[in-house]
């Protein structure tokens, strides 16, 4: 990956990455694969954006597809090995900002398509183009961050003020 | 006043700190040495199946009477064991200590080397064991010794040798066949994650 590439394609989306990394690892090692896998395929598979998108949004897309398949990996690798996960699942503590970390454990409580809904809708993405990138529809969204902003309320009831 | 997630969110990433990404640096270091540990696994399976081969191989020789076959067998199947074992400790020895790359590049040299040693083993050493391994077993039958004793040693010689000749053609088909099935994933990904890495450094 030349240093060019990365300075003009990945940092403007590092935020992105990041936010989307650490919404589906659960402790600080896991981050970092999943940070540098997600660059490594967004190099890899460059030739393949076509412009229909914002490079944003195709970078969204690639990552949360990444993120998902390494999770399942994960789940595989556990499930045959019977290997107990380990680090804390409650390892949040990523952040300087408590109430951060608190929204980013409560995150990670929903299921793994609800996490990537909430992301992109925190992201200030469209309903049209949080359903591009999900593959629901548009009404389908709307319906379902509000149930997932209730969940998330509900979890983090108390914790914050 | 209660804190939307919305504005969580946005204070939250507000501070750059929180924004902080990973440095890139060993991209490739967990890949590749959950590649070659799978590689290694394999080996040892691989070879840790030929003590039940041997050990089986010599109760049905004893079983059926061929006492010297079986022995035969057992030992020089011991002995492969023992090769491969001892083929083993050079890629044991291979430490990430520098780059992926260099790492990748020094395993797939060391894998490459086996495999060449072992075709030669296959199609040299191989041919004439099994030579040895049937005379011993069949020195005794009828047709043998007829056939010892009635051709021209000119005759003898050339079936040797083409027999020699296919024994060693096939020996060397069946090790690359059987290498390709077990290891052709494994070194085709060895491959492909070191030209990624190749594509890295320009």
């Amino acid at each position: 990956m030349s240093n060019d590439f990365y300075k003009q394609s990945i940092i403007p989306c590092e935020g992105i990455i990041v936010k989307i990394c650490r919404a589906y690892s659960d402790t600080q090692e896991d981050y970092e694969d999943y940070f540098q896998e997600v660059c490594l395929q967004i190099w890899k598979s460059k030739d393949n954006f076509r412009g229909q998108s914002a490079w944003s949004t195709w970078v969204y897309r690639l990552a949360l597809n990444v993120c998902l398949t390494l999770i399942k990996k994960k789940k595989k690798a556990q499930h045959v090995s019977e290997i107990p996960i380990t680090g804390d699942e409650n390892e949040s503590a990523f952040f300087s900002d408590e109430s951060l970390n608190f929204l980013y454990a409560a995150i990670k409580k929903l299921s793994e398509i609800d996490r990537a809904i909430i992301l992109l809708y925190l992201e200030e993405k469209s309903y049209k183009e949080i359903a591009e990138i999900t593959g629901a529809t548009a009404n389908n969204i709307g319906v379902r961050i509000n149930r997932i902003k209730e969940r998330l309320k509900k979890l983090l009831d108390g914790k914050i003020n | 006043m209660e804190k939307s997630i919305e504005n969580i969110w946005k204070k939250g990433f507000l501070n750059q700190e929180s924004n902080q990404a990973p440095k890139i640096e060993a991209l490739y270091n967990k890949k590749s040495l959950l590649l070659v540990e799978k590689i290694k696994q394999t080996y040892k399976k691989d070879n840790l199946a030929i003590i039940p081969i041997a050990i089986i191989g010599l109760l049905g020789c004893l079983y059926f009477g061929k006492i010297l076959f079986g022995i035969y067998l057992f030992l020089l199947l011991m002995s492969l064991f023992y090769l491969n074992k001892r083929a083993l400790n050079p890629l044991e020895k291979l430490e990430l200590n520098t780059s992926s790359y260099a790492y990748l590049v020094s395993y797939r040299n060391c894998i490459w080397g086996i495999i060449k040693s072992y075709t030669k083993v296959f199609a040299l050493v191989a041919p004439i064991t099994l030579a040895a391994g049937c005379y011993i077993y069949f020195k005794d039958t009828l047709w043998f010794q007829e056939f010892i004793n009635n051709q021209e040693i000119g005759k003898i010689i050339l079936v040797t040798i083409v027999t020699l000749s296919t024994v060693s053609l096939l020996c060397t088909a069946v090790y690359r066949a059987t290498t390709e099935l077990t290891y052709g994933n494994y070194l085709r990904n060895l491959n492909t994650i070191i030209s990624d890495l190749e594509e890295l450094q320009k």
